[in-house]
């Protein structure tokens, strides 16, 4: 049963393994460039989507532990020395116990509070990268931190890949074992969870923590990528674009986040290189999403159908309630 | 100096604040309204001279069109979770700052204080430039008329009966969407007025995002979400400790709003002002 539920996953993950490759293959250098940067935003947005479409705690703040995830490890190898893989696995460490110690702040409150108090942290972390000398300022640290076996930007595009794949890997197994039914449950009915016992301030915290843990490492490779680490991780923005993805592309479901990513990295690097207009763009794309495919791309099932018929004709579906008054 | 600048985010703060508790929804397009009142105060001064014509335009202008906003973009979705309210009013901000980049140009945008208020009194025995006492009269006497209207008048009642059970006010047959659509167009009003009345302090840029959201956030937090009174005092307190912070370190400056939510919660999570919520 396992196996067959899951092979429709398993070849969605190959064929997009497949069309990155060959994408990389036949397209210029460049392309590689915002090909990784996809892969990185898409393991991104699906690790946001764990805390804020599985887990439906309200994720203001998570470019915070991108951009954590990214300064650590450029410090560590700059300012520290430190040899290279050991950087990576203590800069892992280090977003785990920052993610801990914000998510016990932040557990002190309730749904929307704990939104905006999210966005409070994210921005006081950029205000310190922003203003403390020590962190680079404003300009950032640079350093050219890829591995030496993939220097140029084809061959890191393959790194990142497997890396990507791998988490990818590891977050749907998180996502499909019994502790997503819990952290679903929590979404739909907390209450309830607790009086079966379980602690859920507890499973709210682990899976802060899991999806901070996944954002860090979207924020390691992507000091990898831009050979630094710059203020403009931090931005609230990037974790406002990370709700954005999840919408997008469907909040409750696996592949949806992956779709977000690619469609607002896309406008963001493409759009934004043609127009000085690519927020406009944006906001269109949000507005049109949010009135019709409430449910994201993925989401897009038959209710949805025919409310925007129902939008589009009204006079044909009068009576059925195009307006959910 | 401090005071003036800590009331200007007390009235971006209130304006959230009606909008935060009454539609239950976070304004993030709340910077983008309030650059929007900067903006029109200037077109309008620089068409016919007149800052208080200006003001009164930026006001109205906004107003009308938050009441826009929430009666044609919010209203049909007021059934769906918060947070697609959230996303839509980002959405709008973000369609707002380019169209403010569109209509305005990449410039910076600000204005010489209005002649009628541009001297100096005498205070403490320190020159004292009027327009910011003027600024502290103004969101004074906003800040009461507030009190007043929540506390004593009907419309207040309504009001805090919605905060408190939004349903019930609907089964009363008190028109709840009308009311959102008011406390809405009241809350943007607020914000343009503080842009507004901040052009000539220090103007805006078109290209830039506001730090007026965030601002406002932190004196919300500070304060206590949902009560006016607090975002009174939050904006009090964030204005004092920018201002001596600017004195002291200026290079953190910039910190102190986040510094001082992030101790503030971690000392009374609900905030200076904020009732004790019983957990879930």
């Amino acid at each position: 049963m396992a196996l067959k539920s899951y092979k429709k996953d398993l070849m969605i993950g190959g064929t997009v393994i497949a069309l990155f490759l060959l994408l990389s293959w036949l397209m210029p250098v460049k392309t590689s460039f915002l090909l990784s940067r996809i892969l990185i935003m898409m393991l991104f947005g699906t690790a946001v989507n764990i805390m804020f479409g599985y887990g439906g705690i309200i994720a203001f703040g998570q470019a915070m532990f991108l951009g954590f995830g990214s300064y650590s490890f450029v410090i560590l190898l700059s300012k520290f020395q430190m040899p290279y893989i050991p950087a990576i696995i203590v800069s892992i460490g280090l977003t785990v116990v920052f993610s801990y110690l914000i998510s016990i702040l932040v557990l002190r409150v309730q749904a929307l509070t704990l939104g905006m108090l999210f966005m409070g942290m994210n921005l006081l972390l950029y205000n310190v990268a922003n203003y403390v000398p020590w962190l680079g300022g404003g300009v950032g640290i640079s350093y050219a931190c890829r591995p030496g076996f993939a220097a140029d930007d084809k061959s890191f595009m393959v790194f990142t890949l497997i890396v990507v794949a791998v988490c990818f890997g590891i977050m749907f197994m998180i996502l499909h074992s019994p502790f997503n039914q819990i952290i679903k449950g929590i979404r739909e009915n907390e209450m309830r969870l607790t009086y079966i016992g379980i602690d859920t301030k507890r499973v709210k915290q682990l899976t802060i923590m899991i999806s901070s843990t996944f954002c860090g490492i979207a924020g390691i490779l992507y000091a990898m990528l831009n050979s630094g680490a710059y203020v403009t991780y931090l931005n609230t923005n990037i974790s406002i674009q990370g709700l954005a993805m999840c919408l997008l592309g469907g909040m409750y479901t696996f592949w949806g986040p992956s779709i977000g990513a690619t469609v607002i990295t896309f406008i963001n690097v493409y759009i934004a290189s043609k127009t000085v207009y690519h927020r406009f763009i944006l906001g269109i794309i949000l507005i049109l999403v949010i009135y019709f495919f409430p449910g994201g791309v993925l989401g897009y099932n038959a209710d949805n159908r025919g409310r925007a018929k129902s939008f589009f004709g009204r006079e044909k579906a009068a009576g059925k309630g195009g307006e959910n008054e | 100096m401090g005071l003036s600048s800590g009331l200007l985010y007390f009235l971006t703060a209130a304006g959230m604040a009606i909008i935060v508790s009454g539609l239950n929804v976070i304004n993030f397009g709340q910077g983008a309204f309030c650059m929007f009142g900067t903006l029109l105060c200037y077109s309008v001064y620089r068409m016919t001279g007149s800052f208080f014509l200006g003001l009164f335009a930026a006001v109205v202008v906004s107003g009308v069109f938050g009441g826009y906003v929430t009666e044609a973009m919010l209203r049909p979705i007021y059934k769906r979770p918060a947070l697609f309210q959230l996303l839509l009013t980002m959405g709008v901000g973000y369609i707002l700052q380019d169209f403010f980049l569109l209509a305005w140009g990449n410039t910076m945008v600000t204005a010489a204080i209005p002649k009628i208020l541009d001297f100096r009194i005498n205070l403490f025995g320190m020159p004292f430039p009027f327009y910011y006492i003027f600024l502290i009269i103004i969101s004074l006497c906003i800040c009461i008329v507030m009190l007043y209207v929540f506390k004593k008048t009907k419309v207040g009642m309504i009001f805090r009966a919605i905060i408190t059970n939004r349903e019930m006010v609907d089964c009363m047959g008190i028109n709840v969407k009308l009311m959102n659509s008011l406390m809405f167009m009241a809350g943007i009003s607020l914000t343009a007025l503080a842009g507004a009345l901040n052009l000539p302090v220090t103007g805006t840029q078109t290209a830039a995002e506001s730090p007026v959201l965030f601002t406002a956030m932190a004196v919300l937090i500070i304060g206590g979400i949902g009560e006016i009174k607090g975002a009174f005092i939050g904006a009090l307190i964030v204005g004092m400790c920018m201002s001596f912070g600017a004195m002291f370190f200026s290079q953190y400056y910039s910190l102190i709003p986040s510094l001082l939510m992030v101790l503030v919660l971690l000392i009374k999570p609900e905030g200076i002002c904020g009732k004790k919520i019983e957990a879930k």
